[in-house]
């Protein structure tokens, strides 16, 4: 238990997926401009993520690794991440509409969203076990909400400031982003009492 | 009545063709893999093996040792060798551990000698903040080669890097595990 | 024909220039930010990163465009992917296999050049409309204005973060390294530096003419 609560802090503040570890900053970057869609992309991504570590989890150990297929991993776990994103996408439009018409254009934009593959990926790698892995989705997916929730608050603010014009849109969002991360470096280096 | 014919067959050809795409790629990478894996391999034994031989320099070849450890140690500790010199007579043992440093493990590889002190310590691999947590592991550096010789009892008194003392305390305790161990295993003598 | 031969050069003309410069991937067309901020912590980790993309560029540019009436267009996109991460996996293995120490300190990033967009934006946007010829050039210079991006920002990083370039002490002995340039954090920073530079010259041309 107490070794799930450790995962889940590092994945969302010592490590966090976007500002420390670098991964998901094209949507990170790309659909923060206004706080309401930041964060329905972001819920979008803690739904995917948490999905896409369950099902990998017995693609790698119960197909894949006894199998000797070991090389097929990259492969197999974007079909699975491509194919989860479609079935969510049909899914919430027949079932949930409500929802749907709030995530539904984030969906797409979340296969290529490195983040999700990367933490498929980081799972295996940590030989992290069934349960650790779908925490450890969830929280890196909490990460990447939090980390793009702050970015667009600070963007919104943002609008209303005089900035130099070479410095409009992207580059002052960059260094808003690069200010963030230096923040959350006070995280690391956070030693857990357990 | 044929327009729908038409249209079941234009719906079965798509999954077809992703099939064959699929394939044709898959035929690719095992191919790719056959080419090489064996090099993939050897490449990460290559590297331990290269550490080891480092500590132990005398040393003509390295045995695995199956030695039953602690449910504690066996969280850091991976795999432990001993190093046989020309004679197959036993120099030491080279242990491979991990200790929490700063930003993530770090993965070393101790040698001890048949004292049961340390004859060398590597690292293999780690995440700490280059420039700042990684000159604790510098090659050579201040805090690895006041290791050498130290016996258990004597690495706490190690001193720590200044600026890197998450980091310094990840390889102490890296360090104090793999004396732990290699203590056990020379009482009990294998 | 002289005349069409004469137009098909200005065109592949048009699209090396574009790749490297005009519609930089990196400083333009503001893609593929993830390995950007992530490797660009030393010059050969930056220009590793690159000619790895690069190559996946070319192969998947080409096999997509030869295959472009192949695939259906309702599944393109996951035929894309497929490709992609097959010629990934490659560079994966290719690497992991002969240049050890980039694949240790490029690590996840290798793999991910798969959900890279500029890779899926290059084969929806122009393999999937032009000859392979044409498209595997495309990949070249995207890729090389990639390789270009990194090495820029990665040079930045590593002569103000450590004060050496390719791994060589260039600033002496008394030079003290900013480290945060090589954090996470050094990396949003110098990125979003040049690309208001960038924004400032294509401001300043406008505003000439």
């Amino acid at each position: 238990m107490l070794n799930l609560i450790v995962i889940s802090i590092s994945a969302i503040l010592i490590e966090n997926f976007v500002l420390v570890k670098f991964y998901g900053c094209c949507p990170f970057l790309g659909v923060s401009t206004k706080s309401s869609t930041a964060v329905g992309m972001g819920m979008a991504v803690v739904f995917t993520m948490t999905l896409t570590s369950a099902l990998t989890y017995p693609l790698y150990w119960f197909v894949l690794k006894p199998l000797g297929l070991e090389y097929l991993q990259t492969i197999a776990f974007i079909v699975v991440i491509a194919t989860l994103v479609q079935i969510i996408e049909m899914f919430l439009q027949k079932s949930i509409p409500a929802l749907y018409s709030a995530l539904g254009i984030y969906l797409p934009l979340i296969t290529t969203n490195c983040a999700v593959l990367g933490v498929a990926l980081l799972n295996i790698n940590k030989e992290y076990n069934f349960i650790e892995s779908v925490v450890y989705g969830f929280s890196a997916g909490v990460g990447f909400l939090l980390a793009i929730y702050l970015l667009s608050v600070v963007r919104e603010r943002m609008s209303y400031a005089d900035i130099p014009k070479p410095f409009r849109g992207f580059p002052i969002a960059l260094i808003a982003a690069a200010l963030l991360s230096i923040s959350f470096m006070g995280f690391q280096g956070l030693k857990l009492p357990f | 009545m044929s327009n729908q014919a038409n249209k079941q067959s234009l719906d079965m050809s798509l999954p077809v063709k992703l099939v064959i795409i699929v394939s044709a790629v898959v035929l690719m990478l095992a191919v790719v893999n056959g080419l090489t894996s064996e090099k993939i391999a050897s490449n990460e034994a290559e590297k331990s093996n290269s550490a080891r031989k480092e500590i132990f320099t005398d040393a003509t070849g390295f045995s695995l040792v199956n030695f039953q450890l602690t449910k504690e140690e066996e969280k850091s500790v991976s795999e432990i060798y001993a190093a046989e010199g020309s004679g197959e007579d036993l120099l030491g043992y080279c242990i491979s551990v991990v200790g929490s440093g700063f930003g993530g493990d770090i993965s070393l590889i101790v040698g001890v000698n048949l004292d049961g002190s340390v004859m060398g310590v590597q690292v293999i691999s780690h995440t700490e903040t280059p420039g700042i947590g990684s000159v604790a592991l510098d090659k050579d550096g201040a805090l690895l080669s006041q290791f050498v010789g130290a016996s258990i009892s004597e690495v706490q008194g190690v001193s720590a890097v200044s600026g890197a003392t998450y980091s310094s305390a990840g390889v102490m305790e890296g360090v104090s595990v793999a004396l732990e161990v290699a203590g056990r295993l020379l009482k009990e003598g294998y | 024909m002289a005349e069409k031969k004469q137009s098909k050069k200005n065109f592949y003309l048009q699209i090396i220039k574009d790749g490297i410069i005009f519609k930089n991937p990196t400083f333009i067309q503001l893609l593929g930010m993830c390995p950007t901020l992530a490797v660009t912590t030393s010059v050969s980790n930056g220009i590793g990163m690159g000619l790895s993309a690069t190559f996946v560029l070319i192969f998947s540019n080409f096999f997509i465009s030869l295959l472009r009436k192949f695939i259906p267009a309702k599944i393109r996109i996951a035929s894309y992917i497929v490709i992609i991460a097959g010629f990934v996996t490659v560079v994966e293995m290719v690497v992991k296999a002969y240049m050890q120490s980039l694949a240790e300190s490029l690590g996840l990033f290798i793999p991910l050049i798969v959900v890279n967009c500029i890779i899926l934006a290059r084969a929806e946007s122009f393999a999937s409309k032009n000859e392979p010829l044409a498209s595997a050039l495309d990949g070249l210079a995207t890729g090389l204005g990639f390789t270009l991006a990194l090495t820029v920002i990665s040079a930045i990083r590593e002569l103000l973060g450590n004060g050496t370039l390719l791994g060589f002490n260039v600033m002496g002995e008394n030079f003290s390294p900013a480290l945060l340039i090589i954090l996470p954090a050094g990396g949003f920073l110098v990125l979003g530096f040049l690309i208001a530079l960038v924004q400032y010259i294509m401001q300043k041309g406008k505003g000439e003419k």
